[in-house]
């Protein structure tokens, strides 16, 4: 028996993380700084003050630092990169693709007659792409702990997660500034008069993992996903372990357990909102269409309005001559169901009227069913010689489209097989025999007949003026008298395919003798038309009318017309955003944990911030702090965290490692900074240039050390040296989503749509079956070709290729991937169908173009795969294989096999 | 021009010393270093004295086996059933789900008889294992301080609480290198009844080279993502592409001089050799009828209540372990992951017995049989035991299993140096705590690491300017235990 628990939520401390269990919540301390007196001298902890950059002669101030921490070390002097390097480089940083060979030659000239403008104008181009906002927002990804699911059993996915996805990646494309990408994120909705945008920034605390399995403790797994959201704001924003596990094994003392429900307490009031908020131009596209739409249909009210105000009148006259003499009154006493049931997950609902509606559940028409109808009989004895069956429809009127009498095609149904017993404690209990069926109507080729044969599957069928009532009489071969107490149990099949169901329908049975058909108009229409045209109340007059009009053939036709008009109607935007919102009526008090148990209720606390940081305020002084004052603080100019996290995390990004290489963690455990001093001249550098990311990367990679070679020094030194102190650049091998991004870059497959919903690239089927009852669409079409980021990130079923390369899993907010080599990616980049494929349609497009000269072929794919030319070496390794593929295959697959070669190579994956 | 794979039983060190365009001395001392065949000054790594054991099956029992139903019998509980347990004893007691006001004592329905020359008392439940007896060392007197399943099992797997830690069988890779050439070093089967909490961390490297995390198995079918070749490229095409690969990451290498290359290349050709030798390796056509039946390999395939399928399951991934040693898989661990009784006990009990006990028996023998036992160490058990008080956890009707209880448990080893045929270490008589040879999971560590040769004190990763260890700063080896 499984226990309760939350297997995914991992509460970090220091360098170890593990779970959270309910028992083991027990001892969950959390804690978060060392204490006061120890962590005011710690290093994070000190008020942010810009350094005076040292004496050099560097340009960039970067480089002063850089250069200044250098001096004195015995450390090699690492050369600038050259072009091919570094325009591939800022391609991967920047955009996470490649450039194409024609770039690459514009680059290469360019960059002969003035490198530093060349250089410039290519970060610029790349900063404007589309293509960086999907690059840098899949960074942000990882810390909002991203997934389209609500992770754990069950795994329901979160149909509109990608909004926030779409959102992050406008964002970082349009440089919001950070302190507002930021504020909008945790406290949107709390901005007066937020915006759609505003509210779909809050998805990133909707990003946390929910346990929906049944039996779970409901306020348990709430409380854990406050945790989750305490920690996530700690990690992305302050670079803080802010929940430990077991206190005991943290080394330091831990902060104030009050002190953490106090920063809890800001989270402890969120709600899900799932409001409906229009996709980009979906508003401004539906108008459209709803004005096209009103404009057709104008034409085809004004025929109906004619029609009725010019033949219709005389077509009515003339139809209640006809009915001279007028029909006997026949006493339908209408069954009232007792119960209703359908054979398939139908929904039958008994309307007053005695009338039966049935409507499919989550809008499914069963292909073929039976229904049960059970009608009590009345108290005293009741002698019926008929039964009468009206399948209901009814004529739309203005904008309210008719009623179909069946479910299928337009309205039609069939109605196979119709039987009645009768219950009871009596001899008379058993089947009703009838005798005979008449319809008021029927299809042409149907035998109403057929009905009373159980067997057949056909029977009275009806598929034109469906949106009319339709009759049919079955006349019993004796009179039955019921007795009361008794039930009549009504079975009413349909086995002709197709879901021609009935939609709508109402019994009825009478006593009177020789009733064998329908009667040509209903009993109140009846009673109507007996009286003189001109004596006949207003509402008579309309019930007379009613009918009429929905059996009057052209009238019908004209309506059903603007029926059919309706039914096309532009559907009203429906596309929805998971979002977060404050509770504002029975708000949850928070108080501590004691021993980090939720039932355990502890002393009360409000919203605050740890002492040991700088003090919080509020926008109304004296007020209660709320989530956009906790925003507000991250950005205060006292604090000291906020900008050097920031600032490490794209550093990070742009060298492989941070400055503080625990970009996770700026406490106590983690790593000191290697360049303090650029760390702090970065921070206070990024505020003054309005927290827009695109300047300080646009100021990083102009830098020197940015630029440099990352090669190590020649020799047969079994250690190399160190680049802790930034001597050179790094060499590592590129993220998850860009090791599929530039295969398809490289193999020209790539699809480059930007946004929208989440793409199903093909999986093995074994990967899917894991998890339970997994839907997996797969695309078709360029949707297969998708950057990696728009892969649905399902959180049991992470797509495995992207997993293989250390795409985080998502459960909780990851500021640094591992960066693993293993034979498992070898496997995928030699196997994996998706960059096989990108390799034959390379082989292919080489073919085309090259034909037999395969080493043109073998240069071309240099350049479109490394982006550099071959060396003369490197041609004669390629040919020889070339060659040897060739007798295996025939030339294009040969050239196929080639660039697969190309597409293993560790340089391919690499960014140098 | 080198070609590394020209001849395919050419070792990796001769490759690299031997090529005339060689990667040369950097890259075989990096490469070796990924191997663990050298400490971080450069210096060979070897055992610090003969090992015992060279291979290691580690059979974890994820959710804690109730010990007194199967291995450690308890008259005295039987006869206190329904009885509380002594205020003195219940006051410091921690538990899951037990309400402590109205805990009681639970005794057990097992019947127990002593088996083999040693006269080793089992339940039975275990009517397989007792024909084995006297190749096991029982240990009575576990014990550890989680209790609760993912710390438990960090514990057990790593010698630590947390995510982030090395496990044994990354440690063991890292001291040893692997005796594999085509198959990891470290491999993972799994029956997985209600998951694992962990996931990757209970085969994760921590902050050891990721080289050494466990290689997960799929239990059918390819074993391996991507390990089938596309079928355009013939098997001379995938041979020739792997070898240029090689060949122009190595020219690359000897330019750039990062040793993430030569990990790759390592890496290249380790791919290359498990695409034959991972088929093969799950092939089991080759194996007798006779080997077959004594595994129960097509059990639920005759026991229709095995809805499941995981008898067929574990039995499988038993003659799999043994195929992995025979191939020089250095360690494999076997997750079934069915036995958190905190209800049903009985029944549930009865059913993962009913899964595990035959193979497991049968791999023993099949072991010994091979002249494999004396070299493979064979550990059976989990992250803690269960309490001898009744589970009577709010909402339930009746009292059917027991809590978590890292108190004492049970856990037994055999074969690669283990001295057989001896039950270690004694309860009190309600299975409440240990009496006699208390053995920590550290203890367990220390001395799992001493039959493969090493010192644990001296078997340390330097990460983060600290050298780490298995046993972080406790554990001693029970000598008891060796042969």
């Amino acid at each position: 028996m499984r226990d309760v628990r939350a297997p995914r939520l991992v509460i970090r401390f220091g360098k170890v993380t593990m779970l959270p269990r309910p028992t083991f919540l027990l001892l969950l301390l959390l804690c978060l700084l060392p204490a006061k007196a120890k962590a005011r001298d710690h290093w994070a902890f000190q008020v942010l003050e810009r350094p005076s950059l040292p004496v050099t002669t560097a340009e960039n101030p970067i480089d002063a630092f850089v250069r200044a921490k250098l001096e004195g070390e015995n450390l090699p002097v690492s050369p600038e990169a050259d072009s091919n390097t570094l325009l591939r480089r800022l391609h991967l940083d920047l955009t996470g693709l490649l450039p194409s060979p024609a770039e690459v030659a514009a680059f290469a000239t360019a960059a002969k007659t003035d490198p530093a403008s060349a250089r410039r104008d290519l970060v610029e181009k790349l900063l404007a792409s589309p293509h960086y906002g999907e690059r840098w927002g899949r960074h942000w990804l990882d810390l909002a702990r991203y997934g389209e699911s609500d992770g754990y059993l069950g795994d329901t996915e979160r149909r509109w997660a990608w909004r926030y996805r779409d959102w992050v990646v406008a964002a970082v494309n349009r440089d919001q500034p950070y302190d507002q990408f930021s504020i909008e994120q945790l406290a949107g909705d709390l901005i007066p008069d937020a915006t759609a945008e505003q509210k779909i920034a809050v998805g990133f605390h909707r990003n946390a993992l929910r346990n929906t399995e049944a039996g779970v403790d409901k306020e348990l797994n709430r409380t854990k996903e406050v945790i989750d959201r305490v920690n996530a704001t700690a990690t992305t924003w302050l670079a803080l372990t802010l929940a430990c596990a077991e206190c005991h094994n943290h080394k330091h003392d831990p902060l104030k357990q009050d002190e953490f429900f106090s920063f809890y307490a800001f989270f402890n009031n969120l709600e899900d909102s799932d409001p409906t908020i229009p996709l980009p131009g979906e508003m401004e596209k539906y108008e459209t269409a709803l004005a096209t739409w009103e404009k057709s249909l104008v034409p085809l009210e004004a025929a109906l309005a004619k029609d009725e105000k010019e033949a219709l009148p005389a077509r009515l006259a003339a139809w209640e001559k006809s009915l001279v003499p007028l029909p006997p009154i026949v006493d339908w006493r209408v069954l009232k169901p007792s119960k209703a049931e359908s054979g398939a997950s139908d929904a039958m609902k008994i309307l007053d009227d005695g009338a039966i509606a049935v409507a499919g559940r989550s809008g499914k028409t069963p292909d073929t069913v039976t229904y049960t109808v059970e009608a009590a009989i009345p108290d005293k004895a009741t002698t019926i010689s008929a039964i009468q069956l009206e399948v209901i429809g009814s004529p739309g009127n203005g904008r309210e489209p008719g009623l179909t009498a069946g479910r299928g095609k337009d309205g039609a149904f069939v109605l196979s097989s119709f039987s009645a017993r009768f219950e009871a404690n009596s001899k008379k209990a058993g089947p009703l025999v009838l005798e005979s069926v008449a319809v008021s109507d029927s299809d042409p080729k149907s035998d109403p007949n057929d009905v009373l044969d159980a067997k057949s599957s056909s029977g009275w069928s009806v598929s034109s003026r469906t949106r009319q009532s339709h009759l049919a009489v079955f006349r019993l071969k004796e009179p039955l008298t019921l007795e009361p107490g008794g039930r009549l149990i009504f079975t009413l099949g349909n086995k002709a395919p197709g879901g021609s169901s009935l939609r709508q329908f109402r019994l009825s049975a009478t006593s009177a003798a020789g009733v064998r058909e329908p009667s040509p108009v209903p009993a109140t229409v009846r009673v109507a038309l007996a009286i003189e045209a001109g004596k006949r109340s207003e509402a008579q007059r309309e019930l007379v009318a009613a009918f009429h009009r929905g059996i009057d053939p052209t009238w019908s036709g004209l309506r059903l017309a603007i029926d059919h008009h309706l039914a096309k109607a532009p559907a009203k935007p429906a596309s929805r955003v998971q979002s977060l919102t404050e509770r504002m009526e029975e708000r949850r008090e928070s108080f501590v944990h004691v021993r980090g148990d939720y039932t355990r209720r502890g002393e009360t606390v409000t919203p605050g911030v740890p002492a040991v940081l700088h003090d919080l305020k509020t926008r109304t002084p004296g007020a209660t702090a709320d989530r956009l004052d906790l925003a507000h603080w991250l950005f205060d100019e006292a604090n000291s965290l906020t900008a050097r996290v920031a600032v490490n995390q794209i550093w990070q990004h742009l060298f492989g490692v941070g400055l503080v290489s625990t970009s996770d963690d700026f406490g106590t455990e983690g790593a000191t900074p290697s360049h303090p001093e650029l760390l702090d001249w970065l921070a206070t550098e990024y505020r003054r240039l309005g927290w827009s990311r695109k300047a300080l990367i646009r100021l990083i990679v102009d830098s020197e050390i940015y630029r440099k070679s990352s090669r190590l020094p020649a020799g047969p030194n079994l250690e190399s040296p160190d680049n802790t102190l930034l001597w050179r650049q790094n060499s590592f091998r590129v993220d998850a989503e860009v090791v599929r991004d530039i295969h398809l870059t490289a193999s020209g497959l790539l699809s480059r749509k930007v946004g929208g919903e989440s793409v199903y690239p093909p999986l093995p089927g074994f990967v899917t079956e894991v998890g339970r009852s997994v839907k997996w669409p797969e695309s078709q079409g360029e949707d297969r070709y998708r950057r990696g980021l728009y892969i649905f990130l399902k959180r049991t079923i992470l797509y495995p290729t992207l997993t293989t390369f250390d795409a985080p899993a998502t459960d909780v907010s990851c500021s640094r991937r591992d960066r693993s080599n293993s034979p498992m990616q070898a496997l995928a980049l030699l196997n994996d169908p998706v960059f096989h494929e990108c390799a034959e349609v390379l082989g292919k497009s080489l073919h085309e173009i090259h034909g037999e000269k395969t080493d043109a072929a073998i240069v071309d794919l240099y350049e479109r795969c490394l982006n550099r030319a071959p060396e003369a070496s490197e041609i004669d390794t390629l040919l020889s294989a070339y060659a040897d593929f060739a007798t295996e295959s025939d030339p294009e697959q040969a050239l196929a096999a080639t660039a697969r070669v190309i597409l293993n190579l560790d340089e391919f994956i690499t960014r140098d | 021009m080198l070609n590394p794979l020209q001849n395919p039983l050419q070792s990796r060190r001769d490759f690299f010393t031997s090529g005339a365009s060689g990667i040369g001395a950097l890259a075989l001392a990096s490469m070796l270093r990924d191997d663990g065949l050298i400490a971080g000054d450069g210096s060979f790594k070897a055992p610090h004295f003969a090992p015992k054991a060279k291979n290691c099956i580690y059979f974890f029992m994820e959710g804690g086996p109730s010990q007194m139903d199967l291995f450690d019998p308890k008259p005295k509980l039987n006869e206190l059933d329904g009885q509380p347990l002594p205020p003195s004893i219940l006051e410091k007691a921690q538990f899951a789900f037990i309400q402590k006001d109205q805990a009681r004592l639970m005794g057990s329905p097992r019947t127990f008889k002593k088996y083999g020359q040693c006269g080793m008392d089992l339940s039975d439940l275990l009517p397989h294992l007792s024909t084995c007896v006297d190749d096991i060392a029982l240990i009575r007197s576990m014990y550890c301080d989680q209790f609760n399943h993912l710390p438990g099992q960090l514990l057990m797997l790593t010698g630590s609480p947390f995510r982030g830690w090395p496990t044994l069988g990354s440690w063991l890779n890292y001291g040893l290198g692997s005796d594999s050439r085509d198959l990891p070093g470290y491999v993972v089967l799994t029956t997985l009844g209600r998951g694992l909490p962990g996931g990757s961390a209970s085969w994760s490297s921590g902050f050891l080279p990721t080289n050494y995390a466990g290689s997960l198995f799929r239990s059918s079918g390819s074993p391996v993502l991507n390990l089938e070749t596309p079928e355009s490229i013939t098997p001379a095409m995938q041979r020739r592409s792997v070898e240029t690969i090689n060949s122009l990451n190595q020219r690359r290498y000897e330019q750039s001089g990062h040793p993430e290359i030569a990990a790759r290349i390592k890496n290249y050709e380790l791919a290359f050799r498990m695409q034959s030798a991972a088929p093969e390796l799950i092939d089991l056509s080759g194996e007798s009828k006779a080997t077959r039946e004594a595994y129960g390999l097509d059990r639920s395939e005759r026991d229709s209540s095995d809805k499941t399928g995981f008898q067929s399951s574990f039995a499988r991934n038993c003659l799999l372990a043994r195929r992995l040693v025979e191939r020089g898989t250095r360690f494999v661990t076997l997750f079934l992951s069915t036995w958190d009784q905190h209800s049903n006990l009985d029944s549930e009990l009865a059913t993962n017995t009913r899964i595990s006990d035959q193979p497991v028996a049968a791999l023993l023998k099949d072991l010994k049989e091979r002249g494999l036992l004396d070299e493979t160490l064979v550990v059976w058990g989990g992250e803690f035991g269960r309490t001898p008080l009744g589970e009577n956890r709010s909402g339930f009707k009746t009292v059917t299993g027991r809590d978590h209880h890292p108190n004492s448990f049970s856990l037994w080893m055999a074969g690669g140096g283990i001295k057989g045929g001896q039950i270690l270490g004694k309860t009190d008589e309600v299975g409440w705590g240990v009496e006699e040879d208390p053995v920590h999971v550290h203890d367990l560590h220390a001395t799992i690491l001493h039959l493969f040769g090493f010192n644990h004190e001296e078997l340390t990763y330097r990460f983060q300017g600290r050298d780490f260890r298995i046993t972080d700063v406790h554990g001693h080896v029970v000598e008891k235990l060796l042969a």
